[in-house]
C-alpha cells in the first residue's frame, strides 16, 4: 500500500495526465468560439448550443443509421458549415450597420441560443441523450501504472487531429493566411484586396463545425447532452478562450489544456469546488492580466 | 495624352452628419508624384480611404486609371492596380513573409516566390527576418515591409498616408530614397504627410485645410506661396528643403 508521500503523487500524476487529456478535448471545443471572435469581433453565445447540437446530431446518427459516433465527428463538419454559412448571410448583415456590433451581437446569439434552445425541446424533447460507452474503443487504458478511462483518450484522440487540420488550415494554406490577417486588421485585409466578407462567412462556418464536431465527443465526455446544456458550455468556452487570450488560437490551446488539468485537479483534491474552475480563471486573468495568457497589449493571431 | 491616373472632382465625404471633405478636386497624372500636405485632421487620410472605397464618397465624383470607381468595392480597386499603404503599413502578428504573400494574395505560387525575390532584392535586410513577426521589427524595417506589401501586386498606383510616422529622421531619408527608386519604375504616388522632407520626391503638392483644398500646384509654385511657407516649412525647414 503506497505511503502518503507516494499517494499525493500518485494523485498529482493522475490529475496532470487526466487533465492535458480533458484539456486537448476543451481546447477543441472552444477553439470555433475564439475563430469567430477573432475574424468578427462576435461572441457567439450560442456556441454551448452549436456544441449540444452536434452531440444531439450524433445520438441521431448512431441510434437511426447506426454510425459510429468517431465517424459522425466527421459527418457532421459539412452539415454545420453549411448551417453557419446560412446563418452567417441571415444575420450578420444585419448587425454590420451597427454603430456597437460587439453589443448587439451579444443580444443577438443570445436570441440564437434560445431559439436552439427551444427548438430542440420542442423537436426532440428535454431528455438527456447518451450512447452507450461500448459504441467508441471503452477499456481504460493504462499510463504510469494509472488507468485512464478510455473516452478521455477517444476524446483527446478525436480532437487532436481535427485541431491540427484546423492549425494547418490557419497557419499552412492561402486561405488562412487571409483568415488571420482578417483577424489581425480588417481594414488592413481589404486595402490588400481580401473579401473579408468571405473570409467572415468561411470563419463562421468552420467555427460553427468545430463547435458540433466537438459535441460529438462532449457526449461521452459529460456523460449526456441535454438541450439546456447549451449556456453552461458557452461559459466554459468563453472562460478557455480568455484565459489564453481572445483571438489568439494558440492561447485556446494553453488555456484549455491548463483549464483541464485546473479541473481534474480540483476533481482530486476538491470535487465540490470543481464547477468554479472556469469562473476563477477568468476572474483570476481578470485582475492579474486582462489581455489573458498569450495576450499583448495588442490582439494576436 | 496621357490618361489621369487618379481623378476626384468636387468630391464630399462625411462621418454620419460630419462632413469632412468639401468639393475637393484633384488630378494625379500616371507616372507623377503628388504629396499632400495637411494639419492633423484637416482631411488627409479621409480623402485616401475615399480614394481606396474605405468611405463613400457623398457627393462629385472619382476615376482611377480612367475607370469610374465611385461605386466599386476596395476589391475591385485593388484589381485595378491601386496599392494603399496605411500608416500602421502591416500585418503585426504576422510574419514578414507572411504579409508579403498577402499583398499579391490569389497569384500562383510560381508568381508570388518572383515576387518574393524581388521585394527581397530591394530590400535586403527583410531576408534574414522573414520569418519573424512583423510587429517586432524596427520602425523603418516596418515601413519597408509595408511598402514590400504593397509591391507585391505590382501596382500602378500608390497610396501612402504617413509614411514618415514613427521614424527617426534616419529612416525618412531612407524611405523618401527608397520612393524616388520606385518613381522610376513609373509607379504613380499619392502621399498624404505632414513633413515637407517628402517634397523631394514629389512633383506635385496640394495641401488640405478643413476638409478643402487650399492649394494645388508644383513643387515650385508651393515655395512661391509665402503663407505656405511659414505654415509648412519655416524658416529653417525651408532652407534645408533649399539646400536639399
Amino acid at each position: 500500500m503506497p505511503n502518503e508521500g507516494k499517494l499525493a503523487y500518485l494523485l498529482f500524476e493522475y490529475s496532470i495526465i487526466a487533465g492535458v487529456l480533458l484539456g486537448i478535448f476543451y481546447a477543441f471545443l472552444s477553439m470555433g468560439l475564439n475563430l469567430i471572435f477573432g475574424v468578427q469581433k462576435i461572441i457567439n453565445l450560442a456556441h454551448g448550443d452549436m456544441v449540444m447540437l452536434g452531440g444531439f446530431g450524433a445520438w441521431e446518427l448512431y441510434y437511426t443509421y447506426h454510425v459510429n459516433p468517431i465517424l459522425a465527428v466527421v459527418i457532421v463538419i459539412p452539415f454545420t458549415v453549411a448551417l453557419g454559412l446560412a446563418l452567417y448571410y441571415l444575420l450578420i448583415p444585419r448587425l454590420s450597420g451597427a454603430t456597437d456590433m460587439e453589443t448587439l451581437s451579444l443580444v443577438l446569439f443570445f436570441g440564437v441560443s434560445q431559439v436552439i434552445e427551444a427548438l430542440t425541446t420542442l423537436g426532440l424533447g428535454n431528455n438527456e441523450r447518451n450512447l452507450p460507452i461500448n459504441s467508441i474503443p471503452s477499456h481504460p487504458i493504462h499510463v504510469l501504472g494509472q488507468a485512464f478511462a478510455a473516452e478521455a483518450w477517444v476524446a483527446a484522440g478525436v480532437s487532436l487531429p481535427l485541431l491540427a487540420l484546423f492549425f494547418f488550415y490557419l497557419y499552412g494554406t492561402p486561405l488562412g493566411r487571409q483568415t488571420r490577417a482578417v483577424m489581425a486588421d480588417s481594414n488592413e485585409a481589404a486595402a490588400v484586396g481580401i473579401d473579408s466578407g468571405r473570409v467572415s462567412a468561411i470563419s463562421f462556418g468552420i467555427g460553427l463545425a468545430l463547435a458540433t464536431s466537438s459535441g460529438v465527443m462532449a457526449i461521452f465526455v459529460l456523460g449526456g447532452v441535454n438541450p439546456s446544456e447549451g449556456p453552461g458550455l458557452t461559459i466554459i468556452a468563453f472562460a478557455i478562450v480568455v484565459f489564453g487570450s481572445l483571438g489568439n488560437p494558440f492561447g485556446t490551446l494553453l488555456g484549455g489544456v491548463l483549464f483541464g488539468i485546473a479541473y481534474e485537479a480540483a476533481q482530486v483534491y476538491a470535487t465540490s469546488w470543481s464547477d468554479l474552475v472556469p469562473l476563477v480563471l477568468v476572474l483570476g486573468v481578470i485582475l492579474l492580466k486582462p489581455q489573458g495568457l498569450l495576450g499583448k497589449r495588442t490582439r494576436v493571431v | 495624352m496621357t490618361q489621369s491616373a487618379i481623378e476626384v472632382s468636387s468630391a464630399g465625404v462625411a462621418y454620419g452628419n460630419m462632413k469632412v471633405l468639401n468639393d475637393v478636386s484633384l488630378t494625379v497624372e500616371q507616372g507623377t508624384a503628388m504629396l499632400i500636405l495637411g494639419a492633423n485632421g484637416a482631411g488627409k487620410t479621409t480623402l485616401l480611404k475615399a480614394i481606396m472605397g474605405f468611405l463613400p464618397l457623398r457627393e462629385g465624383e472619382l476615376s482611377l486609371l480612367g475607370h469610374n470607381v465611385k461605386q466599386a468595392s476596395t476589391a475591385k480597386r485593388v484589381k485595378l492596380g491601386i496599392s494603399y499603404m496605411s500608416e500602421l503599413g502591416l500585418f503585426p502578428p504576422l510574419s514578414v513573409e507572411d504579409n508579403l504573400k498577402l499583398g499579391c494574395h490569389g497569384l500562383h505560387r510560381r508568381k508570388v516566390k518572383e515576387r518574393l525575390d524581388e521585394a527581397y532584392a530591394i530590400f535586403p535586410d527583410l531576408v534574414a527576418r522573414r520569418k519573424e513577426a512583423a510587429g517586432s521589427l524596427s520602425g523603418g524595417q516596418r515601413k519597408m515591409v509595408g511598402i514590400s506589401k504593397c509591391l507585391m501586386s505590382h501596382p500602378s498606383v500608390l497610396l501612402m498616408d504617413e509614411p514618415s510616422a514613427g521614424l527617426s529622421p534616419k529612416y525618412v531619408a531612407e524611405v523618401i530614397a527608397v520612393l524616388g527608386e520606385l518613381r522610376k519604375t513609373g509607379l504613380t504616388l499619392l502621399v498624404a504627410e505632414q513633413n515637407v522632407s517628402f517634397l523631394a520626391a514629389a512633383d506635385n503638392a496640394c495641401v488640405i485645410e478643413s476638409g478643402r483644398i487650399s492649394f494645388r500646384g508644383t513643387i515650385a509654385e508651393l515655395e512661391d506661396n509665402t503663407t505656405l511657407h511659414d505654415a509648412f516649412f519655416g524658416l529653417e525647414g525651408l532652407n534645408d528643403h533649399l539646400d536639399s
